[in-house]
């Protein structure tokens, strides 16, 4: 699979790659005023590296996307040439057309512009993403554009940018928008951040070279992006500190890595340690290592693990670059808390093992800000309702076109809460959206960020929401709570076992449960806001 | 070159195409105007050669693509 992501691309090494039969389909639907088949016919090998594959419906040319004919699709695309365009304000155009197709299509949208146009006016479109095409393909290649054969292939872009776009579609936006982002990214050190080896060479015999320093740069970048860092590597730790401490000129500090795990024993023992300590599942971690046979061991581990396989660093930065799952088109406020957040993890988990819940709320000041259809916090529910696999309930993944119309809903609502205690603020990190059924409430959706667990919280401040949902809504004291069996839920399914009772023998269904007038809250400090509906 | 084109032509129209085979969009079902697009895309990739654009809608079989590449003259 290296060839995905080689410097240069050949369109019949692609076309040679066996299609995936197990690949689950795509159904994307192109609205376009200039040729996309020499996209599209190159994007499944990309894709295959996520499990997909496309199912393409184009429009005819139409300069101007009146989306006479809109497709069922999971995705729509918008596939623009701004060259011909002249003499209207393009950005507020497209804008308005995109607005046009939102309105008759609830998928994700992602709006690619041929010479780029201003992007300010596609910003009140949920679950828009615009790209110029220009940003989309590699810095200094060049050769971008063929006008001369646009009569003959359809397209201003050459040959090359073709593939380039098939690279960024499959291997980066379509993954971003359709599946779980990655939460972190785990790195070996010796030979992989850095050129030598700590043990042998010291804290300033090792060598950063350029392509090491823009390598760290990188990964710097997805930290401040909202991944977490961690390190597996077979060294003395307190050798690693001093590493960190002596050497001014890496890209990376000590503080970066939310996690590490610096010893000789098995690296699969110890990707499984962070997996638990970060609250995520391993699969949700990139294990970026030089050695060959730790990657092998990582891969046979069953723990499912990605796996990236450093060499020359200016390959590894272009895998990083391109590997999907490490980009977020969605961004928060929550992005930049969450390694201080999980840092503070360790100094949570030594006080919930000594106190009562009352007393480790009240020890570490623990606050709760319930939101009742914010639509501030749309953004966020989306992101958390999309990658959540631990605490989750309903699977629903919605989108943030349907997140504001459930909070705009006169029988739906949408709680969110925030949290902050003495050593972090931790952001959004519970949701639950329901509706009104008759007298009754649904909970479509519950999930908890897995930065949240493990502190005593879930028995108190999920009754509380639903409590809150049910007196916003009016719906009385019943409630039925909709789960789905998924992959990695069990701590959810779990907990609504034990709420109410229910052995929960089928793989969905709606369970009855109880809602409470009152709910203990003692030793938290809590706040409830309400927005009105629109 | 002949074996190369016939490859490259194997690879994009889903069928062994033996090197002294007639091939072309005629007799080809599955090469239509988007195909004969990719197909010259691809020639130009593993060979190197630049076509100019006018050129582009006579290289239709692989013949003419061979002796194109061959004598480096107009098709």
């Amino acid at each position: 699979m290296r060839h995905l992501f080689a410097e240069e691309l050949r369109r019949l090494q692609l076309l040679r790659q066996a299609p995936d039969p197990g690949a689950e389909a795509v159904r994307i639907a192109v609205y376009r005023n200039h040729a996309f088949e020499t996209v599209a016919s190159v994007l499944d090998p990309f894709l295959a590296f996520s499990g997909l594959r496309a199912e393409t419906s184009c429009s005819g040319y139409d300069d101007t996307f009146g989306f006479g004919r809109v497709f069922d699709a999971d995705l729509n695309l918008i596939w623009v040439d701004a060259a011909r365009y002249r003499a209207i304000d393009l950005g507020e155009w497209l804008g308005e057309r995109a607005a046009a197709l939102r309105e008759r299509s609830p998928a994700p949208i992602l709006l690619l512009v041929a010479g780029g146009a201003d992007r300010r006016a596609t910003e009140g479109v949920p679950d828009l993403w615009d790209f110029a095409v220009e940003d989309l393909l590699p810095p200094g290649g060049g050769g971008i554009y063929d006008p001369a054969r646009e009569a003959a292939t359809g397209t201003r872009l050459s040959g090359r940018a073709c593939l380039e776009v098939a690279r960024a579609l499959g291997l980066r936006l379509i993954p971003a928008v359709l599946r779980p982002a990655l939460k972190a990214v785990v790195l070996d050190l010796d030979q992989t951040l850095y050129e030598g080896v700590l043990g042998e060479d010291g804290p300033e015999g090792v060598r950063l070279t350029a392509a090491h320093a823009e390598l760290q740069r990188h990964v710097r970048g997805l930290k401040e992006e909202g991944f977490l860092l961690a390190v597996a590597s077979r060294n003395e730790e307190e050798d690693v500190r001093r590493l960190f401490e002596r050497r001014p000129d890496f890209g990376l500090r000590w503080d970066d890595f939310a996690a590490v795990r610096i010893n000789w024993k098995d690296k699969a023992e110890n990707l499984a340690e962070l997996a638990s300590e970060l609250h995520i599942g391993a699969d949700a971690m990139l294990f970026v290592d030089d050695n060959p046979a730790e990657i092998l061991n990582a891969e046979a581990s069953g723990l499912g693990v990605r796996t990236l396989l450093a060499g020359d660093p200016a390959d590894t930065l272009r895998m990083l670059r391109f590997y999907p799952g490490l980009l977020r088109l969605r961004t928060s406020s929550e992005d930049g808390l969450r390694t201080a957040d999980i840092r503070a993890n360790r100094e949570r988990t030594a006080l919930g093992e000594t106190l009562a819940p009352r007393d480790y709320f009240a020890r570490l000041r623990i606050r709760l800000q319930f939101g009742l259809d914010d639509e501030s916090m749309a953004p966020r529910v989306a992101e958390l309702a999309g990658k959540t696999n631990q605490f989750i309930l309903g699977y629903r993944r919605y989108t943030e076109a349907e997140v504001r119309r459930l909070m705009g809903a006169g029988d739906g609502c949408v709680v969110t809460v925030r949290m902050s205690d003495r050593l972090s603020e931790s952001g959004m990190i519970a949701l639950l959206a329901a509706r009104a059924e008759g007298e009754r409430l649904l909970c479509e959706e519950l999930a908890v960020s897995c930065r949240a667990l493990g502190r005593h919280l879930e028995n108190v401040m999920l009754p509380e929401m639903m409590r809150l949902a049910a007196a916003h809504l009016g719906t009385g004291k019943g409630a039925l709570v909709a789960y789905r069996r998924g992959e990695r839920n069990g701590p959810a399914l779990e907990w609504l076992r034990s709420l109410t009772g229910d052995a929960l023998v089928a793989d969905e269904g709606r369970v009855p449960w109880a809602v409470p007038g009152r709910v203990d809250l003692e030793g938290l400090e809590t706040e409830v806001r309400r927005w009105a509906k629109r | 070159m002949r074996e190369k084109v016939a490859e490259i032509l194997s690879t994009l129209l889903g069928r062994e195409i033996a090197p002294g085979e007639e091939c072309s969009m005629e007799s080809e079902r599955a090469w239509d105007s988007m195909k004969h697009i990719e197909i010259i895309l691809t020639v130009e990739e593993e060979t190197g050669v630049s076509f100019e654009a006018e050129e582009i809608p006579k290289l239709t079989s692989m013949a003419r693509i061979v002796a194109r590449l061959e004598d480096g003259g107009q098709a």
